[in-house]
């Protein structure tokens, strides 16, 4: 039988690193792609979830529930990616010319969304970049928490006690959330539906 | 009951993620069959659902490379050791719990006598010791008026003269005295 959350984060802290590569293999895809959904841009995803991994390696005995080692992962995954998002928002506001001595790089070196910029891998038909933009833009109006609902919840189908434990709040919170997140998005996006 | 219209979407919101409850479902399902307006916000948020589902989709991503690069980074760590720690709040609730605990049962023990238990055969004897009780005695009452009945010969009577009885009734208002035989005197008496 497979190792529960809690029982791999045990055999973690009592010294058995294998257990960490287990919990690795188990959580990176969701990782990535809360971040990808984030971000809009996978390379920054991946590198988001790397320090997000070692980031909770390193922390792990201050984790309460061992059992909750999901949630507490999705957690410092959106953390990090919205405050990467952040920097990345003032590092593009900066002239670059100025700040680094050389010409303006593309939105995608700069680490920009692979969507926004039409740098979205080639397998995806120009509409679907166009869908991809379109939702990125409408989710970057909502609030934090109403994002990250609609993410972890409808985007990439978590258990809602998962995205509870990621958000900090209840299950019930985490409905209506999804709900008031879901009636902005149909009003942005009502154009294109 | 009038259900609003932001109820019925947060309804319907539930019931598309199948995490409304058998009630809800149930009237949500009600208000479907009856209720075109309610049945077009649902067809708008199905709609809303597929697209959010499918317009991200995510990119090829080296999943063994990523993983492999994470575990050699945290090779370089060290293994996270579980501490212990006890918050003020943690510590100060124990402490207390503790000495309410050392309380109750500090009275229990005090307020129960030993009990000693004894077997006989099958059957449990219970001998629970005598409980002593002590009542102070009164403080003596100080200098309390007393006043000395003499009965007998009062002096300076002759014995002659002297008649006792031992038919003596008292009562609170007055003491009767049968004296002689056949007295029946209803008069009470004047000592």
């Amino acid at each position: 039988m497979e190792a529960s959350d809690g029982q791999l984060v045990q055999q973690v802290l009592a010294g058995q690193r294998a257990s960490f590569d287990a919990l690795v293999q188990r959580y990176q895809r969701q990782a990535v792609a809360v971040s990808y959904r984030l971000l809009g841009n996978s390379q920054d995803a991946q590198e988001v979830t790397q320090d997000a991994f070692l980031k909770a390696f390193t922390s792990l005995d201050s984790l309460q529930k061992p059992e909750a080692f999901g949630g507490w992962l999705m957690r410092i995954v959106s953390n990090l990616s919205l405050n990467f998002r952040r920097s990345r928002k003032i590092r593009q506001q900066l002239p670059l010319d100025d700040a680094f001595g050389k010409s303006s790089e593309s939105q995608e070196s700069a680490g920009g969304s692979e969507w926004m910029s039409g740098a979205a891998d080639p397998v995806h038909t120009l509409e679907s970049r166009e869908m991809g933009a379109r939702l990125e833009q409408a989710l970057n109006q909502l609030p934090d928490k109403q994002r990250l609902a609609i993410i972890m919840f409808t985007m990439q189908e978590m258990p809602q006690k998962q995205v509870a434990e990621a958000l900090e709040c209840s299950v019930e919170a985490v409905k209506w959330h999804v709900f008031q997140g879901r009636k902005k998005l149909k009003e942005l996006l009502k154009e294109h539906l | 009951m009038q259900v609003s219209r932001d109820e019925i979407e947060f309804l319907i919101s539930q019931y598309i993620d199948g995490t409304a409850n058998e009630l809800d479902r149930a009237r949500i399902e009600e208000i479907l069959a009856t209720d075109p307006e309610a049945r077009s916000i649902h067809a708008e948020y199905q709609k809303l659902n597929e697209f959010v589902k499918s317009a991200m989709p995510m990119p090829e991503i080296a999943w063994d490379a990523l993983s492999a690069r994470i575990s050699t980074e945290a090779a370089k760590l060290d293994v996270p050791v579980k501490h212990y720690r006890l918050s003020f709040a943690t510590w100060s609730k124990a402490v207390a719990m503790e000495a309410m605990v050392a309380i109750v049962v500090g009275v229990i023990v005090k307020s129960r006598p030993p009990t000693t238990s004894v077997n006989v055969g099958n059957a449990v004897a219970v001998n629970h010791a005598p409980v002593e009780v002590q009542i102070a005695a009164p403080p003596a009452l100080a200098a309390a008026p007393t006043t000395e009945i003499q009965i007998g010969q009062p002096s300076g009577v002759a014995a002659a003269d002297y008649h006792s009885t031992d038919a003596i009734v008292s009562s609170p208002t007055s003491i009767w005295i049968a004296s002689g035989e056949g007295s029946q005197d209803n008069e009470p008496s004047l000592y």
